[in-house]
């Protein structure tokens, strides 16, 4: 017996879909429904038809996995995951997904730019139920106090401090805000490891968000029992 | 003949049936380490003598009555702090707890001293079983019993120093992200995170509702195999209990390794920032040995690490900051330094991304349970990246440098198998190394016996702390 070295094609040891075990995911009623499809039923459960944009979203996933070149093309049944499942799982969740464009981004931007702060944490607490109001607001504000370049409405309104802050400075002054908005005051001698902590954590919150394709989750259904209080596993 | 801290609790058990021992004697001379030891080693918060002298004379005379409540009848342990026991403050080594003294026992408890185990006392632990090594803390940190400067692990610190010193022959901890195999890897012991659901955790202070775990530490495997046969089984007030018959855990230890599967995740570590090359020697070794005794060892994938970990992480933050949010609020001069900088960062996260977390968790979970545990029966990698960090690299804020707290753990309690640390060897300056086997949901067993034949293999348990360094001066300095 010994051990395979490193540097071994490890995508042969994967299994063959012939071979693994079904998924739980694999319920009658999802090959039901995938049966009604390919018998060309255009009719929701409750016999109304369906504009066509609307069916494209239930054949194939979300609007968002045919942005993201996931979508079969119209017509084309959906198609029955079996225990390859496994496989794609696998396959679609092995890299180290720190490069990936954030699908939050539209500009293909990589999820670490989401520390960057977007907008001026001082819109935060005039945002009102209008969203059109509070950049309107801006600019009147900035007429009148002629703090400004008239042309961006957003700068006027910030201290000159803080308009010549650098990014850790705006950093800071949305961690002001958030934690003003949860009520917490924080001391100052404690502030550096929370900062660098709220930092991180943002870093780790766009590995969270993936594209995934419709075979990842045939029922299109997000499923948020516990991991293994229904296991059929008998030791 | 063997010392009696270095009884095993399987050794120990037979010579009190077999009337050549005494829980009194064992539990005497457990209490006269403590003194001796615990001074300079911070393991205990508080030891509880009185009710241990008179929990283990009423265990002595069951057993002349011939009255055996089962394998930890007898024996000695402790229990980490934010374990509650009636009558006994419980502080989770934090002021807000401080003169916190629970009216109930929690369940784990409930079932040892129904077993007829003796309550040493509590463990340290670092503040709500997150924060760090704070010197600000109500009680000093837990030392590493291999070397003082160093770090025991997080954090059920006190659990796994007690343990290596041979304080108690077996420790309670709590697992979320790692505290009950972190601190068995660095003190040199043996330690079982069971699988989600099969030991309750009613009554343990909560870091994190789905990642939470309790589980024993001990110096072999099968102790630990012994402890969890009292404590593991349903509790109907535990939401996340599982309702599942517990078997008997020490079936396979003895049993050889001809017939397991065992994929040697290495890629899911090798490339780790923080991975020391004595660890991956150590496990690489491991592994080896494995294959040596009769196992087909070959190489298993598992998906990234960072996604295990941001998913766990995120997870941790969003339910911890829930937990003492009011605390955060109105009394945050009360929480350690690194506690409060661990903690408060979850604020900044939204509905969203804990949906999103607890959706990848479940697809994790599936990547490693479909295609990974359907051709393996285990899987073995690294518990730790690197030996256990000095104190001295903790500074003033949290975190410290990511080789400090580098550890491999918190993709299982993601998915929540069952995964054990056994000590894999020791690095250049004599600290503990260790290995890490995962099994199947609720097959501790076959973790377990590939657990006991791996340390039977190296023979490292007989290797002991040299635990001169604390020796408590004759004028009692500390």
């Amino acid at each position: 017996m010994s051990v395979t070295s490193a540097g071994r094609n490890l995508s042969s040891t994967l299994p063959r879909s012939a071979g693994a075990r079904p998924r739980r995911s694999l319920q009658p009623g999802g090959a039901l429904r995938s049966a009604g499809l390919r018998a060309g039923s255009r009719r929701s459960h409750s016999g109304t038809s369906l504009p066509q944009r609307r069916w494209a979203v239930m054949l194939h996933g979300s609007p968002r996995s045919e942005e993201r070149g996931t979508a079969r093309p119209p017509g084309e049944p959906t198609k029955i995951v079996s225990g390859g499942g496994h496989r794609l799982r696998l396959k679609h969740l092995r890299a180290s997904c720190s490069t990936l464009p954030d699908p939050e981004l539209s500009d293909g931007r990589t999820g670490d730019s989401r520390n960057i702060v977007e907008f001026p944490v001082n819109r935060v607490p005039q945002s009102t139920s209008c969203p059109e109001q509070p950049i309107a607001a801006h600019a009147r504000r900035s007429r009148r106090t002629d703090r400004g370049s008239a042309r961006n409405p957003i700068l006027p309104i910030i201290p000159a401090r803080r308009v010549t802050a650098n990014k850790n400075d705006l950093d800071g002054r949305e961690f002001d805000a958030l934690m003003e908005r949860h009520g917490l005051a924080v001391p100052p001698d404690r502030r550096a490891g929370i900062v660098s902590g709220v930092k991180d954590l943002r870093r780790l919150t766009t590995l969270l968000r993936r594209p995934r394709p419709a075979e990842l989750e045939p029922a299109a259904v997000f499923r948020v029992d516990t991991v293994v209080r229904n296991s059929t596993h008998d030791p | 003949m063997k010392p009696l801290h270095e009884l095993s609790i399987a050794e120990a058990g037979a010579q009190m049936r077999a009337g050549t021992l005494t829980s009194l004697a064992l539990t005497g001379h457990a209490l006269a380490r403590i003194a001796e030891f615990d001074p300079r080693l911070h393991a205990f918060i508080t030891v509880t003598e009185d009710r241990a002298l008179r929990d283990a004379a009423r265990a002595d005379q069951a057993l002349r009555a011939g009255i055996d409540l089962g394998p930890m009848h007898g024996i000695p342990y402790g229990l980490k702090d934010i374990f509650d026991t009636a009558g006994i403050r419980t502080t989770c080594n934090s002021w807000l707890m401080e003169n916190h003294v629970p009216r109930e026992d929690c369940e784990v408890e409930s079932r040892l001293r129904a077993g007829g185990a003796v309550l040493l006392g509590k463990l340290n632990t670092h503040e709500f079983a997150l924060g760090g090594p704070s010197p600000e803390l109500p009680f000093p940190p837990a030392r590493n019993p291999w070397n003082p400067a160093h770090s025991p692990g997080a954090s059920s610190s006190g659990s796994g120093a007690a343990v290596a010193a041979g304080l108690v022959h077996a420790a309670l901890g709590s697992d979320t992200s790692g505290s009950v195999r972190s601190p068995a890897c660095h003190c040199g012991v043996v330690g079982l995170k069971p699988t989600y659901g099969r030991v309750s955790r009613r009554g343990a202070f909560p870091l994190s509702y789905a990642l939470d775990h309790n589980g024993p530490l001990a110096w072999t495997v099968e102790d630990c195999a012994l402890v969890m046969q009292v404590v593991a089984g349903h509790d109907p007030l535990d939401p996340a209990s599982a309702d599942v018959p517990v078997p008997d855990f020490t079936a396979g230890i003895g049993r050889d390794l001809s017939g397991l599967r065992i994929g040697y995740a290495r890629r899911f570590f090798a490339g780790l920032p923080g991975l020391s090359p004595e660890v991956l020697a150590a496990v690489d070794g491991a592994a080896g040995t494995l294959a040596e005794m009769g196992a087909t060892v070959s190489e298993a994938e598992l998906p990234s690490f960072d996604l295990f970990n941001a998913c766990g992480r995120v997870i941790m933050a969003a339910e911890s900051y829930a937990i003492h949010e009011q605390d955060l609020r109105e009394r945050p001069e009360r929480f350690g330094r690194y506690t409060y900088q661990r903690i408060i960062p979850g604020a900044a996260l939204t509905a969203a991304d804990l949906v999103q977390a607890f959706r990848l968790r479940r697809e994790l979970a599936e990547a490693v349970n479909g295609p990974v545990l359907d051709r393996f029966d285990a899987l073995v990698c690294a518990t730790a990246l690197s030996p256990p960090a000095r104190f001295a690299d903790f500074g003033e804020h949290w975190p410290p440098p990511a080789a400090a707290t580098a550890t491999l753990t918190i993709p299982f309690n993601v998915t929540g198998n069952p995964a054990l640390s056994v000590p894999a060897g020791f690095s250049r300056d004599g600290l503990p190394l260790g290995v890490q086997i995962v099994g199947r949901f609720f097959d501790e067993l076959t973790v377990l016996r590939i657990g006991a034949a791996y340390q039977a293999a190296t023979g490292l348990a007989a290797r002991r702390a040299p635990m001169s360094w604390a020796r408590a001066d004759p004028g009692g300095g500390t």
